[in-house]
């Protein structure tokens, strides 16, 4: 049965999510800087690139947030562009039927993150005044219609300190405001997940 | 500062929280999903046009232009009522696939029959349903009621448990767009029409 010590850690943290919220803006945000953002000598090139249609989605607790799709959409594409594997890159079918999914989970990060694959260096929970988000970015491709599906995950950490007392989280990275959080977990989420696809043999064939 | 005080002071920070986050939420754009489009492959669909959406069963024109969330939000439909946005998802579908026509002689509509959003404490929910009519000319080729629902964990907290409420509403208008589109008896009908 919860206790008074159990509800008043669920009000805390569901106070500051949905201060978060509310106020947009506000806290001092971190990047986790487990996963980096990939140099252009670092990613993998292929010879001959192909058009692809892209899909994305962005879910909060794996329920599709069309409001925050709307508005990242385009870092989305831009990541994407970014990684030099498509000649293409658009929302309308592509010659040759090639389709790229970009699904990035935001997941509550708590005590099991580890377990739950976050490679991260930082006390879960409510430590202070600091939450952390967690992200799952799960890249599916479909060479043609009839090629088998590949997939490739990613995973980073978006951490949020409110107030003059809260933690400082290790192995981050603190970026200017949340838009610049979310673009910068953006691009290292998708560039490394399609790093990790044009690994793959099934690829290029 | 006792327990009880310290949690009264939080439900009033939350309740501040959910204060500032508005009374009116919106929905954005539909979006064709890589199992949408897959499943319209695998189906072989001929091109589709869209024809007349709207409200039906026991959805009135009200029901069909807003609903509440925890009472006091009011989510408005996109584009000005459900069934549109219904009818907007199935067109995103059948885009990305291309297999979208306006021109095409097989035409599909519409009525939004159920449409609900409950996001109490402890377990929210949400159901869509609609009765689907596929014609060619003024011949009915398949009539069909296809339905789905979701639950989840809903928070205590407004400002938590609403805008999961509306992703996972949202989030339905695209599995019964699927679900239309895989659905083994529209591809019987249209089968049948092609021989």
């Amino acid at each position: 049965m919860p206790t008074y010590r159990d509800g008043l850690k669920l009000l805390a943290r569901a106070c500051a999510i949905g201060l978060l919220s509310a106020l947009g803006a506000c806290g001092t945000f971190y990047v986790d800087s487990n996963l980096h953002d990939l140099a252009p000598s670092e990613r993998v090139g292929v010879a001959n690139p192909k058009p692809v249609q892209l899909l994305f989605d962005f879910q909060t607790k794996g329920a599709s947030n069309s409001r925050a799709r709307d508005e990242l959409v385009a870092p989305v594409t831009k990541a994407v562009q970014d990684s030099a594997l498509f000649s293409d890159v658009g929302p309308a079918p592509a010659a040759g039927g090639a389709l790229l999914q970009v699904t990035v989970n935001n997941v509550p990060l708590t005590d099991d993150a580890f377990a739950r694959g976050f490679a991260v260096g930082f006390t879960f929970g409510l430590v202070g005044t600091t939450v952390g988000d967690g992200y799952v970015c799960t890249v599916d491709y479909v060479g043609a219609p009839d090629a088998a599906k590949i997939t490739k995950v990613e995973r980073d950490a978006i951490y949020t300190s409110l107030g003059a007392t809260a933690s400082t989280p290790e192995h981050a990275t603190k970026a200017k405001s949340l838009d610049e959080a979310v673009h910068l977990m953006l691009h290292k989420c998708v560039g490394n997940a399609l790093n990790d696809l044009a690994r793959d043999p099934a690829f290029s064939k | 500062m006792t327990a009880r005080k310290t949690l009264r002071r939080l439900a009033a920070v939350a309740l501040l929280a959910l204060a500032s986050a508005g009374c009116a939420a919106t929905i954005g754009q539909p979006q064709a999903s890589l199992s949408g489009i897959q499943a319209v492959r695998q189906q072989d669909l001929p091109p589709i046009a869209l024809g007349t959406f709207g409200p039906g069963g026991s959805v009135s024109a009200s029901d069909d232009r807003a609903t509440t969330v925890r009472a006091i939000n009011t989510l408005a439909a996109p584009g000005g009522t459900f069934s549109g946005y219904l009818k907007t998802t199935i067109e995103s579908d059948l885009r990305a696939a291309g297999r979208l026509d306006p021109n095409a002689p097989v035409v599909l509509e519409g009525l939004l029959t159920r449409r609900e959003i409950v996001s109490s404490v402890g377990t929210g929910r949400a159901a869509l349903a609609a009765h689907f009519t596929l014609r060619r000319d003024a011949r009915v080729l398949l009539e069909k009621d296809i339905a789905v629902d979701a639950t989840w964990d809903s928070s205590f907290l407004g400002a938590v448990a609403i805008p999961d409420a509306i992703n996972n509403f949202t989030g339905l208008f695209e599995r019964l767009s699927v679900k239309l589109l895989t659905d083994p008896d529209v591809k019987s009908a249209l089968d049948a029409h092609a021989r």
